[in-house]
């Protein structure tokens, strides 16, 4: 018999992965998220750009799926009964990670949903609770305010810089953060919290998603390259099978008990990302220097003109191409440091970012979710893929 | 056309090839090829033939039609095409400007090229590529199409 683990989110991006993992280790898994319905309803934000992408499938034979709801405590008993309460660990992903979301929402799934997980959990085991790790979020830190060497740049922020979260989901992760530990105040309560960076990866609608599939729509980019170079912008992120083979690393570790781990990869410069990135997907790029205080300028204006736009999409009821705490990545400098869980002897897999964004470039694209262009001959007419395929479907 | 003119003409004539480039480049190669060529030649042939003096014979009828409008010579024409209605100077004529009129007439391609690039980034330049217009273009009302369909069967009932 292989270890046990209770997944929540177990049908989001993260979630699944780790189900996967956890399956090719052999381990037992019961895996939990919302009923489907509710799901689709709750997670509009997964079928922004397509209703075609889906999620990895975690239909394995040692993994239980199990319906329930955050926000109803009598559903989350389903996942404490006698015959399957013996986990091993917990891991709880699960939380709404929607950046377009009101606070109240976020509040009453995150947080609030968090309270009655943690109290059916005490109800089940007493003072027994297995191990418990739980997703957090970098941007609990904010842009946080930075040390400077000699010459002016930005000494890395670690896991000891204050929350400063800038927009409604961060507070109600940083929230979620200070509910455990006042509940570890009162009872025995083995947490590990881990703040993963913006995650990319294959099968990813949501998020650093926004940016390769921008790019890939886009077919230009215009990379600015700020000076004084002290100024540039770094490009923090997480592929999303190093996130999970942390979690799995971290989760027997005595030493991680009551501690909090940044699981960010190596940090590079915004603009070699970009060049990278728009090499990858074939499209062409310009540099453009550009005077920092200028840079700021127009980041400001970009900010303010998505700001615009929110509330329009808002007054419409539809959603915006790009949540606007999004753009927050263009005007502030996000930096912070992995050497915490790197000095406990993680390796990442994909610690090089630009080898990890290769490799989910390569899988959107094998994948069919970005398309390449291939044209073909039509009766006279030379049509590419798109317009091919809405052709034969009208016939 | 003046040189202004010519170039805010050729920079339409540039900017309107994405409508040949993105979608239906493999068909219309030569199609691009002889509007590309046809853009910056007929132009530039005209303005030539105005420039060196061509059709001077049009500003005489003009001048004789129309007491108050007096354009000398197409060279001046060239420079200002307003010129005729007393607006803006006289440019003297001197070598210097016909300088600048070559470098003016070189610079036809460049700009039709300029203008040809500039599409392709603000509309994509493949099939499934928007461009930043799509990033750029502004949220839009959805239409309500209940209320759409109701408005045709009142019309039609009407």
């Amino acid at each position: 018999m292989g270890n046990r683990a209770l997944v929540t989110g177990a049908l989001g991006h993260t979630g699944s992965f780790l189900v996967n993992l956890l399956a090719d280790e052999d381990w037992n898994v019961v895996a939990t998220d919302l009923k489907s319905a509710k799901r689709k309803q709750l997670m509009k934000k997964e079928t922004v750009f397509s209703s075609d992408f889906k999620y990895m499938d975690i239909e394995r034979d040692n993994v239980q799926f199990i319906a329930a709801d955050l926000t109803d405590k009598e559903s989350l008993k389903k996942l404490f009964t006698d015959k399957i309460k013996d986990y091993d660990v917990i891991f709880h992903p699960a939380s709404l990670y929607d950046y377009f979301a009101p606070l109240d929402l976020l509040r009453r799934i995150n947080v609030d949903g968090l309270r009655n997980f943690l109290d059916v959990i005490l109800e089940t085991y007493g003072e027994k609770i297995p191990r418990f790790l739980h997703w957090s979020t970098c941007g609990v830190y904010g842009e946080p305010e930075y040390k400077h060497n000699s010459e002016g740049f930005p000494i890395v922020a670690d896991e000891t810089a204050d929350y400063n979260p800038p927009n409604n989901y961060s507070i109600s992760k940083m929230e979620q953060e200070l509910l455990i530990k006042e509940f570890a105040k009162k009872h025995k309560f083995p947490y590990t919290i881990i703040r993963p960076a913006p995650i990319y990866g294959p099968y990813q609608t949501y998020g650093a998603f926004h940016i390769f599939y921008m790019l890939h729509k886009m077919g230009h980019m215009v990379i600015p390259m700020i000076f004084p170079k002290k100024h540039q912008l770094i490009m923090p992120c997480i592929h999303v099978e190093d996130l999970v083979r942390a979690a799995y690393f971290l989760w027997d570790k005595e030493e991680a008990i009551h501690e909090v781990y940044n699981v960010v990869g190596d940090n590079t410069m915004q603009s070699e990302w970009m060049e990278y990135v728009c090499q990858e997907l074939g499209m062409q790029y310009t540099h453009i220097p550009v005077w920092w205080p200028l840079y700021k300028l127009a980041a400001k204006i970009a900010f303010k003109w998505a700001a615009g736009e929110e509330k329009k999409a808002r007054k419409y009821g539809i959603r915006p191409k790009f949540d606007l705490p999004m753009a927050g990545y263009i005007l502030h400098q996000y930096f912070f440091s992995n050497q915490k869980i790197k000095d406990m002897g993680f390796k990442f897999k994909f610690g090089d970012p630009f080898k990890g964004a290769r490799q989910t470039i390569r899988w959107y694209i094998d994948a069919g979710w970005f398309e390449e262009e291939e044209w073909h001959l039509v009766g006279d007419e030379w049509l590419p893929d798109s317009q091919k395929n809405k052709k034969e479907g009208n016939q | 056309m003046g040189f202004i003119e010519s170039y805010i003409i050729i920079f339409f004539l540039g900017f309107s090839c994405h409508f040949f480039v993105k979608n239906k480049r493999p068909a219309n190669k030569e199609l691009v090829a002889w509007w590309s060529a046809l853009s910056i030649l007929i132009p530039l042939l005209i303005d030539v033939l105005i420039y060196v003096g061509a059709f001077n014979w049009l500003w005489n009828a003009l001048s004789n039609a129309i007491p108050w409008y007096s354009v000398e010579n197409g060279k001046d024409f060239m420079f200002n095409i307003f010129l005729g209605f007393r607006i803006g100077n006289i440019p003297t004529d001197s070598s210097g400007l016909n300088a600048i009129a070559t470098v003016f007439f070189l610079s036809y391609t460049a700009w039709f090229v300029f203008a040809k690039d500039g599409s392709r980034m603000l509309y994509g330049q493949k099939a499934y590529q928007e461009g930043y217009w799509w990033a750029l273009s502004p949220i839009r009302k959805p239409k309500d199409w209940k209320e759409e369909a109701n408005k045709k069967i009142r019309k039609s009932e009407k």
